[in-house]
């Protein structure tokens, strides 16, 4: 997997490259461009996160390409992200919530792959756009004084939908935000997310972007 | 088994090691025995009619509600007619009564059962602990803990710092003193410098005040050794280079005595005058002493207790004491008892467990996890720990900790005792078993699990399965796994 995703962004940012030479020829056909993001995410499993983290939240960053222009607005994209949650173990009895001082390390790779529709561009700067894809979310969980018995590595699958806007500031530049919702969810779920009748490792994301190419 | 007794002689073998220990000036007790001459009488007695109850003794809870006057009322029924001021007051509305001159004790308890104002009656049940005897040769190995993976448990919470737990037993001494006591010679009562002693492989700041709810009111002393080897698996001193390590090795033992031993029926009767032996089965745990014991480690910081003892009469009266521990934020292990090849009968108070959050009735297991041969079976049994079973291992497979040296109180050979020397000693029953879970829910309290019900749920939710797949009657949930219960959850898992 992680071949496929290193291939597929080696290749769009390939694309990109070769788009922002085409237009400065003038060139308005298929492009490219890659960007990279910082986001905030509201997560979905308030209760479990917030149990473990103290938070319902996460913070990260990734980035990827996009191919753009398939056809008229049509574009694909592919992203990779990560967000990383401290906490501590716990055990959840009849809602309350008991810490363990246990070192708990919650990192989450999530792995877009999604086509969008860009518009038409508002204004000279604005272009929004709309786009939904599959999900494959790398979950870790490990912490101080874990034994590879305790260590959590899995792979799970779901779906992303996200819309923005991009705004150009410079050339080939475009600053933008996006929200996007995604959702992974955890088969057979132990833990707490048994405790709190959750499952989903997804969330509301606000992200800032900033890319190149066009 | 039908009949309560007091097993007080437990198979213990000598090993090398035996620890000697000083004795400190005799001095002449300046305490005052617990048992009246008709008490001690009733429950040699009992020992001689092979009774399971104290004759002569009730216990009865009175409805809410009701005056002096309808208590006078209730006793009336009874042939002896005792005013209410005879009644000792034991819990809220419960009292423990005594006729002297009734010694059927079912026959008051239904009759006092009837009356309206009557909640619930019955005798002062005999518990007896949860001890196969046995005979073995040397080998002091601590199987038990590997098995629990306890170091692991302790890479996390080394030994439950700050928890105190409650051992309501025949006593652990808890000074290193000799006592005076009256004894039979053969020939006469004679005046005897009996040496007790702290075990060398206990740190004595660890023991909290105890308290003595049947002997004397003096310090707690155990004269039978049931009670220090239970204490020693809950919290024995651990690397400290001698003998061998307890679970919750950091924590806090309050020794409550609240079983009477053969020595403490001999001494007392000494005391007062009666010449000649007790019965060798003298001895037992009085619900009433029991159930003060547990209200007793309830008020007075207690966090775990554990009860290494039980008998088959129903008793409400622990119901109500357990069910008030545990509303104070103390669990609560208890033995499920040892009873499989005797009819495999209902033990109480272990059978009260599955009703109350908190309190878990704890089987046994043997070194290959099986269950032991000896370990009663039902669909009360929560939980199952390492108790021990020589005919799984032969001696190996007991539960060894450091013990009072049999062979210096052996009631059938040994006139004059002492018990000021320990020894490496070998035991099984739940009543080995059930300490382990204690200590383990002492750490979890160390470790920040204060809540009994977590406690149990934890356990259960942690537990290796074990047996026919998920719970069932052999094994519970399965066996305690001291290190997943320590370690929690994490999000997924």
């Amino acid at each position: 997997m992680r071949v496929r995703v290193i291939g597929l962004v080696v290749g769009l940012v390939c694309v990109c490259a070769g788009s922002a030479a085409a237009q400065t020829t003038g060139t308005t056909s298929v492009g490219g461009r890659v960007f990279g993001w910082a986001d905030w995410q509201q997560m979905a499993a308030k209760e479990s996160f917030e149990a473990v983290a103290g938070t319902t939240t996460a913070t990260g960053a990734g980035g990827g390409a996009e191919i753009q222009r398939l056809w008229k607005g049509v574009f694909l994209r592919g992203a990779v992200s990560r967000m990383k949650v401290d906490g501590e173990r716990v055990f959840v009895f009849d809602g309350a919530v008991f810490p363990l001082n246990q070192p708990l390390e919650i990192t989450m790779t999530p792995i877009e792959v999604a086509a969008g529709w860009r518009f038409g561009a508002v204004g000279e700067r604005l272009v929004p756009y709309v786009g939904a894809g599959a999900l494959w979310l790398k979950y870790r969980e490990d912490g101080q004084g874990s034994t590879s018995a305790d260590r959590v590595s899995e792979t799970y699958t779901g779906a992303v939908v996200f819309g923005g806007i991009d705004v150009s500031v410079w050339r080939f530049v475009s600053a933008g935000a996006e929200v996007a919702w995604r959702t992974a969810k955890v088969k057979d779920a132990g833990g707490v997310f048994e405790a709190f009748s959750e499952d989903n490792l997804g969330g509301i994301s606000v992200r800032v972007m900033l890319s190149v190419g066009r | 088994m039908t009949r309560f007794r007091l097993v007080l002689l437990c198979g213990s073998a000598l090993v090398a090691g035996m620890a000697l220990t000083d004795v400190a000036a005799q001095q002449p007790p300046q305490y005052q025995f617990l048992m009246t001459p008709e008490q001690r009488a009733a429950i040699e007695l009992a020992a001689v009619r092979n009774l399971n109850y104290i004759p002569g003794e009730v216990i009865v809870k009175f409805r809410a509600g009701t005056t002096v006057t309808g208590q006078a009322r209730a006793l009336d029924a009874l042939r002896s007619r005792p005013l209410p001021d005879g009644l000792e007051w034991i819990a809220d509305r419960t009292a423990r009564l005594r006729v002297d001159s009734d010694l059927d004790s079912p026959a008051i308890a239904q009759s006092l059962a009837r009356q309206p104002e009557v909640e619930y009656a019955h005798p002062n049940w005999l518990m007896e602990q949860h001890l196969v005897p046995n005979d073995t040769s040397y080998a002091a190995r601590q199987w038990n803990f590997t098995a629990l993976n306890l170091p692991g448990a302790w890479d996390i919470n080394p030994g439950g710092r700050g928890v105190t737990v409650a051992v309501i037993d025949t006593g652990m001494t808890s000074v290193t003193q000799t006592f005076n006591f009256k004894t039979w010679s053969g020939t006469a009562i004679v005046t005897d410098a009996m040496p007790f002693a702290i075990s060398p492989d206990f740190d004595a700041a660890r023991i909290a005040a105890g308290r003595d709810f049947v002997f004397w009111n003096g310090p707690v002393l155990d004269s039978d050794g049931h009670g220090t080897h239970v204490s020693a698996t809950v919290a024995q001193t651990t690397n400290n280079n001698l003998g061998f390590a307890g679970v919750a090795y950091n924590a806090h033992v309050m020794p409550l005595k609240a079983c009477l031993s053969f020595w403490d029926i001999q001494i007392v009767r000494s005391e007062q005058g009666i010449p000649g032996y007790a019965p060798l089965n003298a001895g037992g745990c009085p619900t009433s002493a029991v159930t003060a014991a547990i209200r007793y480690a309830a008020d007075n910081g207690a966090k775990v207790i554990n009860l290494s003892l039980g008998g088959t009469n129903p008793s409400p009266t622990y119901l109500d004491a357990l069910n008030y521990a545990v509303s104070r934020g103390v669990f609560v292990a208890m033995s499920a008892g040892n009873e499989f090849n005797d009819g495999n009968p209902t033990t109480y108070p272990a059978s009260y467990a599955p009703e109350i959050g908190g309190a878990m009735s704890v089987g046994a297991v043997g070194r290959s996890l099986s269950r032991a041969g000896y370990s009663t079976t039902g669909s009360f049994v929560e939980i199952v720990a390492p108790g021990g079973n020589g005919s799984d291992g032969g001696s190996a497979g007991l539960i060894w900790q450091a013990g009072i040296f049999f062979a210096d109180y052996d009631p059938e050979v040994v006139i004059f005792p002492r018990f000021d020397r320990y020894s490496d000693t070998p035991l099984q029953g739940t009543s080995m078993a059930s300490p382990h879970v204690a200590g383990v829910a002492a750490l979890l309290m160390s470790q920040g699990i204060t809540s009994p019900a977590a406690i149990e749920a934890m356990l259960t939710r942690t537990a290796r399965d074990l047996g026919a797949k998920g719970k069932d009657n052999d094994f519970g949930a399965g066996l305690v796994e001291p290190r997943a219960a320590l370690r929690g959850f994490g999000l997924v898992r």
